[in-house]
Parts: C-alpha cells; sequence; structure tokens
C-alpha cells in the first residue's frame, strides 16, 4: 500500500535587498510586485491592473546592482541575491525626463498622479518651449460607442494588448508607423465601423489616460456636465446570457453614464462584451408625458 | 569619430590612442562598429552632429519613450543650439542624453547620444 503524499509542491522563492530590506518571495514575482505593486510609491504609467505590461512607458525605473542601464520594475522578475534600490537621483532623473517627455508631447489632463508625480521628480514639461513637437491628432468619432483621441495617447500598449492577445483575440488594432509618428490604428488606419472592432470596450477598459473613451462620457465633457463627484457605483450581474459577468454602473443624475466591470472581478477580470459594456439603454427608458 | 552613429568623437588630444577595445573603454570612447571617420578643421561639426540626431530620430522604432521622445528632443535642442541658444539647452541636451542612456529598452536609444554628448565634451562643439 502507498501512502498517500498530501505535502504541497513546495513554491520556489528568491531572496533580494530592496531598499536594504531583505525580502523572500515567489519565484518570478516582479519587482514592482515585490515592493507593493500600484500604489507603493513607484510612478506606473503602462502598467494595468489586468494587463502584462510591455514595459513600455518606463517610469518605473529602478536600479539593480550590475545592471549597466536601469530597469523596469513592472516587468522584472527578482532574482536570487538582486540588490535593488527604488530611488536615487539617477532613477528620479529618469522618471523626471519620461514625465516630461510625455506631458510635452500628450495631453496627460485625465491621467491619474501625473500632477503629483510632477511635482514629486520636479518635472517641467514646459521646459522645451511651445515649438516642442507634439502628437497633434484630431478626435476620431466613427460611431456612437467610443471616441479614439490619440492626442492623449501614450503608446502604453494595453488597448492593443486587450483587443489582441492578452484578452479579446479580435487583433483590430495595433501600433502603426514609427518613431514619434507612431500610433494606434485600425488595420489601413479604417474607421472603426469597417474594421473588426466587436465592441466590447475592453480596451476603453484599460486605457490610462482618456485617449479612449465612451461616446457617453466624451459628450458630457463636452457639454461640461461629466462630474465625477456626483456619480455612484453600483456593482451588479448583467442579465443578458448565462455568464453572469460583473458591472459597475456609473450613474450620475439616477442616469447610466458608463459600464465598466471590476478589474478583479474572477468572471471578468474587468473585460465585457458589447452587450453589458453598452447594452445598458433599455434599464433607462423612461416614459414620456404623453 | 569611432565606431560610428552611436558611437563618439574623439579630439586632437587623443590621436596616440590606441584602437582597442579595452583602452578606448578607458576613455570613455567605443570601438563600435569598427568605423573611423576622419573629420578634418573644415568639417563643420555642428551639422554633423544635426544629422546624427536626424538620424537616430528617423530610426527610433517609438515602442519606448524615452527614446521615442528624446531623439526628438534631443534634436530640436541641437537646432536651437545651432541657431545660437546657450546654456540651458546644453544642459537640457544632457539632461536628455542621461534619460535616454538609463531607461531606453534597446540599445539604439541607449547610445543616440552618444556622439553628441562626446562632441560637446571633448571637442566643446555647441557651447
Amino acid at each position: 500500500m502507498t501512502a498517500i503524499d498530501d505535502t504541497r509542491p513546495e513554491i520556489a522563492t528568491v531572496e533580494a535587498m530592496i531598499d536594504g530590506v531583505t525580502v523572500r518571495v515567489a519565484e518570478g514575482t516582479t519587482i514592482l510586485d515585490a515592493c507593493g505593486g500600484r500604489g507603493c510609491g513607484i510612478p506606473t504609467l503602462c502598467y494595468g491592473e489586468t494587463i502584462t505590461p510591455r514595459n513600455a512607458c518606463r517610469v518605473c525605473m529602478v536600479e539593480v546592482e550590475g545592471s549597466r542601464t536601469l530597469v523596469p520594475s513592472c516587468s522584472r522578475p527578482v532574482t536570487e541575491g538582486m540588490v535593488v534600490t527604488t530611488r536615487s537621483e539617477r532613477i528620479d532623473h529618469s522618471r523626471r525626463m519620461v514625465l516630461e517627455f510625455l506631458g510635452s508631447s500628450v495631453d496627460l489632463s485625465l491621467t491619474d498622479h501625473v500632477e503629483e508625480w510632477n511635482a514629486e521628480y520636479g518635472a517641467d514639461p514646459t521646459r522645451y518651449g511651445p515649438e516642442a513637437a507634439r502628437v497633434d491628432e484630431p478626435v476620431r468619432i466613427d460611431n456612437d460607442l467610443y471616441v479614439r483621441d490619440y492626442s492623449k495617447c501614450i503608446l502604453c500598449y494595453q488597448c492593443v494588448d486587450a483587443c489582441g492577445e492578452q484578452w479579446q483575440n479580435s487583433f483590430v488594432i495595433d501600433i502603426a508607423g514609427r518613431g514619434f509618428d507612431a500610433r494606434v490604428s485600425t488595420e489601413h488606419d479604417v474607421a472603426l465601423p469597417d474594421s473588426g472592432c466587436v465592441y466590447c470596450g475592453n480596451c476603453i477598459q484599460v486605457c490610462p489616460t482618456g485617449a479612449l473613451m465612451f461616446t457617453s462620457e466624451y459628450d458630457m465633457r463636452q457639454a461640461g456636465t461629466w462630474d465625477e463627484a456626483r456619480q455612484t457605483q453600483v456593482d451588479t450581474v448583467c442579465g443578458y446570457c448565462g455568464v453572469g459577468c460583473n458591472l459597475r454602473l456609473h450613474v450620475q443624475d439616477d442616469s447610466i453614464v458608463k459600464v465598466t466591470s471590476p478589474p478583479d472581478s474572477g468572471i471578468t477580470s474587468g473585460n465585457l462584451c458589447v452587450k453589458g459594456r453598452f447594452g445598458f439603454q433599455h434599464a433607462q427608458n423612461r416614459p414620456t408625458a404623453d | 569619430m569611432l565606431g560610428g552613429a552611436a558611437g563618439g568623437f574623439a579630439g586632437p588630444a587623443d590621436l596616440d590612442l590606441p584602437l582597442d577595445d579595452a583602452r578606448l573603454r578607458e576613455v570613455g570612447l567605443t570601438l563600435g562598429s569598427g568605423v573611423v571617420m576622419v573629420h578634418d578643421q573644415h568639417v563643420d561639426l555642428v551639422d554633423q552632429l544635426r544629422r546624427i540626431a536626424a538620424f537616430f530620430r528617423d530610426e527610433s522604432c517609438g515602442q519606448c519613450v524615452p527614446c521615442r521622445v528624446g531623439t526628438i528632443r534631443q534634436e530640436e535642442a541641437i537646432e536651437r543650439l545651432a541657431a545660437g541658444t546657450g546654456e540651458a539647452d546644453l544642459s537640457l541636451l544632457r539632461d536628455i542624453a542621461g534619460a535616454m542612456r538609463d531607461a531606453s529598452i534597446c540599445g539604439l536609444g541607449q547610445t543616440a547620444a552618444n556622439a553628441i554628448q562626446s562632441a560637446v565634451v571633448r571637442l566643446g562643439v555647441l557651447t
């Protein structure tokens, strides 16, 4: 008779030194997660809650002993014996410059935390002068459900990965062009209705800068009526099919103004389909006076 | 100029320097692609720097911020310096170089300021 082996496989761990403190984490843990993840004090832009980052923004850089360059903490796994510094003159300089580079070339007015980081790192995006090249793109309004304003886009790749292999597998958008002219684009830059877009809105969900925005929100912002302070959020379950996706209704003045999904939802991981994301008007059709 | 556009300028004081990888590294230069480009006193070095800056702006793939924006900000600063602006743009150029070297994803961005910084520091171009 064989005894039942009920010991669990041991999780491999690594030990490293971060800012002088010895830490032991599971193998594969990134430096950022070892430091506490989002909100731990290391700024992040292209690192989203539900997307494996491409480490393209380079704002979360830290120093690793023995490395010639700084390394992106959002992506670099902790290795045995690694010695990490998360704050130094060299690091601060890189973060400041990335904030200035982005602030001087795109509109970050709807990007969370930018103002506080600019102050913390002494970033002054205006020092490149009024002639500094900017990403100057007209707002693309080519469908009823969402708008694309690439003058706000930092090319974080999250929409591309949400549309592509990380979530939706629709592969409707990708980066087109090179260098400063690189843009997120549909195939041949066709309008969304002519593309393969299925309007799941998962790209909007992960966009950190407001470059992708629900038309409902865009119209209200244009009209000056968008007011997040007056909004409440109601979590509910989508009633369209049997999957039971979690919806987060954003409600202002008794009207649903947009629908997201909780990023930590075990069912959706923040993703929805077109029905859950956009099919809410029936819930608020009100009888007319006559 | 040693090592091509991603390399660096050696000055008149470096004429006896052996073309040896370790030795060059000691003095902050690189053998790079192995190219040795000789400039006499009639060459317009400011124009050379403009061309190098334009080359890197053009070659940047655009994936990471330090290179995508850094190369165009570097080119803009050089254009201003060529037109006769002063210390503020030189220090801006240094700031841009540091971030591109430290934070770019690949070797292109990491070396996009090499030649320009070496010309400023070793030859006093743009100063």
